[in-house]
């Protein structure tokens, strides 16, 4: 009988002890008004908002935060902090956020974090009804097709920018060299072959300097009269698939086109001339290192952006380099600004304050003072102004005071600031971009692989295999690697995953008019 | 008297050590690369590559980084700590755990042992792990979520129980004749007569504890609970992703570090574990073979 009881007790005290461990979960009941409309202005809340990327130091967020709740206490009686993802792991980490219902009231989202499919998953919250509410300043500003560009299954489930972003792949290039050797400005794939070449010649530390593979593969579409299915290019669903702007439900798999051989032929002259390296297609240095150091004469993965950055940083170390930019879609006239849904602002369907969030948001993009802290940071501290409002650095230690809060969603055009050390070209380039775009008719589609989930994998199996060493012109004979490439695409599938965006492009070019 | 060795002997010992020092120096190689960048010039680096001697000798990426050593002196304590407390805990639960599934008086030790070893098996995934982390047991970013999930390891303390098999049962049987309670039995007879398996066991949880950077990962926001891997992991990805296509829309201001930074930073976060290892590496190797099936 002893025995027993023993047992017995101790089962009923590790029974109580559990029972407690849980009490402690359950005690923290949350408070604030989860469901009502009307915010009260005497509840203190703090919102969340997710963005991607490094937070800044811990001591540069702390003045941040004095500067912002002085803000934000004020206007909407909340305190916001920022969370930040990190990029490592960040797929994971965006999906655990989201699926566990994490406490967070705004979070950033965009088509590259599949802002579609999580919308279709209803993992954020519808904001038609809000938006004219509490964000009635963004409401009116952005265009209604712009609006349309973020719905999905017929509702909005994100906030995008306004600014419009002109996120056109181009060729980044030093302009010095093309002075000094005189090679012809850069208006086609020839005159940057040629470019190259010349520079190359007479600049022997450049041999075998560039190290992006598949070359072709970033100006190919750019020389025929299509443009890409998917937003993001190549990257996307949509593999291997371009169509022409004035004929939407057809799309062509543009491995077929016969410019493609042509082009391929071309690219093996280049990879046998020595433009790059036998073992370019493996190796892991960064574009945009061997440009800016110098080792490479052009960088072919870039954006106005990026070659801003890259002049930026060269300005440092080589004041006397220029650099230069060459859109490739000039050369097909189909120039259009990012899509909507390319940098938006969503709520998570567990947020807890999705008024005051949108509140916060409308804040962000129309009023300068709360633009600026935080996209810029504190003045005085991350940034200075000069007397006509542009930004200068000179002053500040940019390794010790950086602040960046991925503050992509909320730019606004007319609140976003030039900066004294500017690419001298950028603000051209912006203009000439802008002067020459067009609405995307495009924007807004998103592709759902559901029907040809093992095709679509199959395509970019074969693309990887086959393409990638086609495009870097690394095959002993152009014909019989190409006449290969055909084959496996078709026995992959390609034909199936053409009909089925065919049929899908076909519904969103009806439910348009 | 010497003993004459047959040349068959000699061939295969000569065989021998020629192979293993072309595996050592194949082994080494990397490392000496490691550091023999990190003290180089960085724009020698991008434009001539790798050399097994610095060319052209320079320790500007570690002044960099003890510019601001905050960062990893913080991420170091963070793991010292965490392995340390960790270690300590980790044996004291998983032996006094093993202790109680390998008594015979014990009736319910084969369910319990089941029960245990299912979890190998099956586990719920990452996202129902998340939740039950972050929603019921509140543990996001504090320093327990670095601690408890690798506390009791299915595989050591069924490697622990295995090991107490071969104490005699007899120990225990005259113990108890002498009226020893269990919990005495456990610390005045058992852990002493285990020298060899808690040093394996505290080995193993050791490196796990060192190793681990996934809890970091997706548990810890605030940069000051880093642990080393994980800021060293981090600082590679940060890097990686820029460079990847995802990124191809994405800009950031933040600098990428270069290519001796990262060195740098691989010496510094691993330079300490090496040098420490040669002094434990008797216990590792001994204990090894410690929970096999002895006869």
């Amino acid at each position: 009988m002893k025995k027993s009881i023993k047992r017995l007790a101790c089962l009923a005290v590790a029974v109580m002890m559990s029972f407690t461990l849980l009490a402690c979960g359950k005690t923290e009941e949350p408070s604030g008004d989860g469901g009502s409309k009307e915010p009260s202005k005497l509840d203190k809340v703090q919102l969340n908002v997710y963005v991607m990327g490094e937070s800044p130091k811990e001591d540069i967020m702390t003045k941040f935060y004095e500067e912002l709740d002085k803000l934000t206490l004020r206007d909407m009686n909340a305190t916001v902090r920022f969370k930040f993802s990190t990029w490592a792991d960040w797929q994971s980490k965006y999906n655990l956020m989201l699926s566990s219902g994490e406490d967070v009231d705004l979070c950033y989202s965009a088509d590259w974090t599949n802002y579609p499919t999580y919308a279709a998953k209803d993992a954020f919250m519808a904001l038609d009804d809000l938006l004219p509410k509490y964000a009635p300043n963004i409401n009116k500003a952005i265009k209604p097709e712009i609006w349309d560009g973020v719905k999905v299954k017929g509702k909005i489930y994100g906030v995008p920018n306004q600014y419009p972003e002109y996120v056109q792949h181009g060729v980044s290039y030093r302009e010095d060299l093309r002075k000094k050797y005189n090679c012809a400005e850069i208006k086609d794939v020839d005159t940057l072959g040629k470019y190259i070449e010349t520079v190359m010649a007479n600049e022997p530390t450049m041999k075998n300097g560039i190290v992006e593979p598949q070359a072709m593969q970033k100006f190919f579409v750019a020389t025929t009269k299509y443009q890409y299915v998917d937003s993001q290019d190549p990257y996307g669903m949509c593999k291997g698939l371009v169509v022409d702007p004035n004929d939407l439900t057809n799309t062509v798999v543009y491995y077929g086109l016969p410019e493609y051989k042509e082009m391929a032929k071309l690219m093996k002259t280049w990879a046998d001339k020595g433009f790059w390296s036998k073992s370019v297609l493996s190796t892991k240095e960064d574009n945009a290192v061997t440009f800016e150091s110098g080792k490479s004469p052009v960088r072919f993965e870039s954006l106005p952006m990026k070659t801003k950055e890259s002049s930026e940083k060269i300005k440092l170390k080589h004041p006397d380099w220029e650099v230069g930019y060459f859109a490739y879609n000039e050369m097909n006239g189909i120039i259009y600004p990012c899509r909507a849904n390319h940098n938006v602002m969503a709520v998570p369907r567990g947020a807890k304050n999705p008024e005051r969030a949108l509140m916060f948001l409308d804040k962000l993009q129309s009023d300068q003072e709360y633009f600026d802290l935080c996209t810029y940071g504190v003045k005085g501290l991350n940034y200075n102004l000069t007397d006509d409002g542009k930004l200068d650095y000179s002053k500040i230690d940019r390794e010790k005071c950086n602040f960046d809060i991925a503050p992509w969603a909320w730019r606004t055009e007319e609140f976003f600031r030039k900066g004294v050390d500017d690419w001298n070209k950028w603000e051209s380039t912006v203009s000439e971009l802008k002067g020459k775009s067009k609405q995307d008719p495009l924007d807004g589609f998103v592709f759902d692989t559901a029907n040809v989930q093992a095709e679509v994998a199959a395509v970019a199996q074969v693309e990887e295999q086959y393409a990638r060493p086609l495009e870097s012109g690394l095959v002993g004979n152009v014909d019989t690697a190409y006449d290969t490439l055909m084959k496996k695409l078709r026995d992959a599938g390609i034909d199936k995953v053409k009909a089925e965006v065919d049929k899908q492009l076909k519904e969103f070019v009806e439910n348009k008019k | 008297m010497k003993i004459k060795q047959p040349v068959a002997t000699k061939v295969f010992n000569i065989i021998g050590y020629v192979l293993i020092t072309i595996i050592t120096i194949f082994c080494l190689l990397p490392f000496i690369m490691v550091v023999s960048g990190s003290l180089t010039n960085e724009e020698y680096i991008i434009m001539h590559g790798y050399s097994l001697w610095p060319k052209d000798f320079s320790t500007q990426a570690y002044k960099t980084i003890f510019t601001y050593p905050k960062q990893i002196l913080t991420a170091y304590g963070v793991t010292i700590m965490v392995t340390i407390i960790g270690t300590a805990l980790g044996l004291f639960l998983i032996s006094m755990g093993a202790y109680v599934l390998n008594r015979k008086d014990f009736k319910y030790r084969n369910g319990m042992s089941f029960y245990i070893y299912f979890t190998t098996l099956f586990g719920g995934g990452l996202i129902p792990w998340y939740i039950l982390m972050t929603k019921y047991l509140h543990l996001k970013d504090t320093y327990l979520v670095l601690i408890l999930p690798l506390l009791m390891t299915p595989f050591l303390i069924i490697l622990m129980r295995n090991f107490f098999k071969s104490i005699p049962d007899s120990i225990v049987e005259s113990a108890k004749i002498d009226g020893a309670g269990d919990f005495t039995i456990y610390a005045k007879l058992i852990m002493p007569l285990s020298k060899s398996a808690l040093a394996t066991i505290g080995l193993f949880l050791a490196l796990a504890y060192w190793n681990d950077w996934f809890i970091s990962s997706i548990y810890i926001d605030t940069p000051s609970k880093y642990t080393l891997q994980y800021l060293l992991y981090k600082i590679l990805q940060d890097a990686e992703f820029l460079k990847s296509n995802a990124a191809s829309n994405v800009t950031s201001s933040i600098q990428i570090p270069t290519e001796t930074l990262k060195l740098a930073t691989a010496v510094v976060a691993t330079g300490p574990v090496i040098l420490f290892y040669p002094f434990v590496q008797k216990y590792f190797v001994d204990g090894l073979i410690v929970g096999a099936v002895k006869g």
